[in-house]
């Protein structure tokens, strides 16, 4: 009793707490916000959500048994199937899905002010995506650790199966496209950073071999010795930068960074894993988790205002980093952090198999979201303790405020973001750079930002420029470590496809059939990239979205098949607990998709601008910022594509949502059950 | 304070470390190598286990190829 009273009385405090702090931030007027509210805010909203809200869950709506057997135990190999403590399980999905999406859509949506974005980061995480990650993983370690695409075929039939892999290929590309385009955007004319960044994959390369031959499985030492090295490349990255010779050699343009991505992802996906994909996973993961520490050490050891104010003249739709209103596009713009599809991927791949009591499955699927979630804050926070000046002019492209430092400060000062020339040299002379004008993509952005806020805790202006390009080196390696694991997932699914066409094409240890589908899946995304690059709009205020899109109606697809596994599981009484969610990400991706194809404003629609420029082209005339007639066509089919890709999503997930009415109104009528599970077994019943 | 006492406190501390190496490898992907060799004496005691290299390599390519290497955004 006296447990419980004192019980009570913590979380009262944490709720107060968070309660008062989140008013400061919401309720301030005029006074700029200290991030400490913020992120004290997030926190105590976190753990809230996680005591109360996953419990609810765990207990009530999925009815988690301590005593079933889980997947880990039923095939335990030693293995893959290994039952795991539960907080090594939690590191481990953890690293695996938070990536660069958290680090990203958050500096985007920044241009409406951190209100919006923090609201919908906080709103979106609790209703819609640790309920996603959670109930996916449970339903995936009641189904022997099966993966999405099985899960749907098993549930809801073979052709919706079918259809949320044509989906999940699809978003994948899109995915590998704006990432590496997030990489040239943050390495376009910048030596020390591309230094480092080649430099990672010898080392890279060193580490696989040390792991593979010297000592191996001694994954620690050589990720030790990977790290140090990397550190001295950045450090010397900086006298490469300013050498008359090896400068210039560094110094590449956006197409031709494009090219050696592309080059890049043909190359590393076809090398044996453990050369060069597995050293640099670790290296990146190891970087990941000690950057995001900091960052969060650094915010609160810091505590710096917030500059940007909390809503922005912006949420009305004529922003310049993303196009469109608050209403649908903020919803788009912030996929993970809030919620994110592809997660449905990694809880139903390997961490359900690992899974070694059910309840374990609410810290590592709700937590291990809200952990993501809270990435996505400081990603925010960083944007938003930067001069909003500085952020619009990283942010905004050169077709709205020019190539000059003195046009750009201009133009944001016309917007009310009081900013002068020399503000904006003197912060490219700070971080190492030549200029920061549109460089657009988030990461930039996010360096300055982490660099604002690190160099203060540590080593004060004259190391700016390294923390900068530290940030850039964690992002991108990260990033190319996707590039690689991504471009072989598509690969596999492009070959399993293609086996249904020609059977040996579907043959993974053929080398012929390796190449084709190695070559399609890099030509696929290499595509968009390179359009993305040459793009005079930008190309990443379309690719984000288009990805956005994609993301959501993936994370629409998992809660539609969370819904029609409760309805099977006859727990109908508490389907609004997905239901609820699935609405909300129909409702806001089906507009925002229909929105970016058919939107009659040029600024939204693919369609529309599409047509401006072919019609404009087809009476002979130029539009700026296109500067030849090709170009003008260029635009016009590329705008074009877009709307089919974008119309592809939304067909699909209209689909599923009518595939699931059917199904889930046959398993209303029945009395019994009716969700394929494997059948229940005591724990104890097999350790005997 | 005594030898025995030091021993067992070193003791102590190697196990601790030992702990934090096999949870961290495992949460990058490399399972516990003891932890297979009991599950082979105990299952499979006709088999010949692999050895701690082949354990290894066998990890990272299972990880990373055959699709299971997905990363998110």
């Amino acid at each position: 009793m006296k447990k419980k009273i004192m019980s009570m009385l913590l979380w009262g405090v944490l709720a107060s707490v968070g309660s008062s702090a989140m008013a400061a931030v919401a309720l301030n007027r005029g006074e700029s916000v200290n991030a400490v509210w913020l992120v004290a805010a997030a926190l105590a909203i976190y753990f809230i959500a996680y005591r109360y809200y996953s419990r609810f869950i765990a207990d009530r709506v999925l009815g988690l048994d301590e005593g079933r057997q889980t997947p880990a135990y039923r095939h335990n190999d030693g293995m893959d199937y290994v039952p795991t403590n539960k907080w090594v399980l939690f590191g481990h999905h953890f690293a695996a899905i938070a990536g660069a999406g958290p680090l990203v859509g958050p500096v985007l949506a920044a241009q409406m002010g951190y209100l919006p974005g923090a609201l919908w980061i906080l709103g979106g995480v609790i209703v819609a995506g640790a309920v996603q990650d959670f109930i996916v993983l449970f339903v995936s370690v009641r189904r022997d650790g099966k993966s999405l695409g099985e899960m749907i075929k098993l549930e809801m039939g073979p052709v919706p199966g079918a259809l949320a892999l044509v989906g999940v290929l699809a978003i994948m590309i899109i995915i590998l496209a704006v990432l590496s385009l997030v990489v040239v955007k943050a390495l376009t004319a910048s030596p020390w950073g591309v230094f480092t960044i080649a430099s990672t994959i010898p080392i890279a390369l060193l580490m696989g071999v040390y792991m593979r031959y010297l000592r191996p499985g001694r994954v620690g030492e050589a990720s030790l010795v990977g790290i140090g090295l990397l550190l001295a490349a950045l450090v010397y990255g900086q006298s490469v930068a300013n050498d008359p010779a090896l400068g210039p050699l560094f110094t590449l343009t956006g197409p031709q960074l494009a090219w050696a991505l592309i080059v890049y992802g043909a190359v590393a996906s076809s090398l044996p894993v453990w050369l060069m994909l597995a050293p640099r996973d670790y290296l990146s993961t190891f970087l990941k988790i000690g950057t995001i520490a900091a960052l969060a050490i650094g915010i609160f050891w810091v505590a710096p205002p917030l500059q940007m104010p909390q809503v922005t003249q912006f949420i009305d739709g004529t922003g310049p980093v993303v196009g469109g209103k608050l209403f649908p596009f903020l919803f788009i713009t912030i996929a993970c952090g809030a919620v994110s599809g592809f997660h449905s991927l990694i809880s139903s791949g390997t961490t359900p198999k690992m899974v070694e009591r059910e309840s374990h499955m609410r810290l590592i699927g709700f937590g291990g979201m809200l952990m993501e979630s809270f990435v996505a804050i400081m990603a925010l926070v960083a944007a938003s303790v930067l001069d909003p000046g500085v952020y619009f002019a990283m942010n905004s492209p050169a077709a709205v405020i020019g190539t000059t430092a003195a046009n750009a400060a201009q133009v944001i000062s016309q917007w009310g973001f009081a900013i002068t020339p020399d503000m904006l040299t003197q912060t490219a002379k700070e971080i190492g750079e030549n200029s920061i004008l549109s460089r657009a993509g988030g990461a930039p952005t996010l360096a300055v930002g982490m660099a604002h806020i690190l160099s203060q805790a540590l080593g004060g202006k004259t190391v700016v420029a390294f923390w900068y390009h530290f940030a850039i080196l964690f992002e991108a390696l990260f990033i190319l470590t996707a590039v690689d694991a991504g471009t072989r997932v598509g690969r596999f699914m492009i070959q399993d496809m293609l086996g249904h066409v020609w059977q040996p094409l579907g043959n993974t240890k053929w080398l012929p059939a390796n190449l084709v589908g190695t070559g399609l899946c890099v030509a696929a995304w290499g595509y968009f990239l390179y359009q993305g690059v040459v793009d005079p709009l930008g190309g990443i205020n379309t690719l984000w979205q288009l990805f956005g899109v994609g993301n959501q109606m993936l994370a629409g697809i998992a809660l539609i098949l969370a819904t029609t596994v409760l309805i099977k599981m006859k727990r109908e009484r508490y389907i609004w607990v997905t239901l609820v969610p699935t609405a909300l990400l129909l409702v806001t991706t089906l507009t925002a998709g229909l929105e970016k194809i058919f939107s009659p404003d040029t600024h939204v629609g693919f369609l529309s601008l599409a047509h401006k420029f072919s019609a404009a082209a087809a009476e002979g005339k130029v539009l700026a910022p296109a500067k030849s007639l090709a170009e003008m066509q260029r635009v016009a089919f590329n705008n074009t594509l877009d709307a089919v890709v974008c119309g592809l999503f939304v067909v699909l997930v209209c689909a599923m949502a009518l595939f699931a009415i059917r199904v889930g109104l046959r398993a209303l009528k029945q009395a019994q059950p009716t969700a394929v599970e494997v059948p229940a077994v005591a724990v104890q019943e097999v350790r005997a | 304070m005594s030898t025995f006492k030091l021993a067992r406190m070193r003791c102590q501390l190697a196990g601790w470390l030992g702990e934090i190496r096999r949870a961290y490898l495992q949460m990058f992907g490399i399972p516990d190598y003891d932890r297979y060799l009991t599950h082979m004496a105990d299952h499979h005691p006709e088999l010949t286990p692999l050895t701690r290299r082949e354990f290894a390599a066998q990890a990272i390519d299972r990880r990373y190829n055959g699709g299971a290497g997905r990363r998110c955004c």
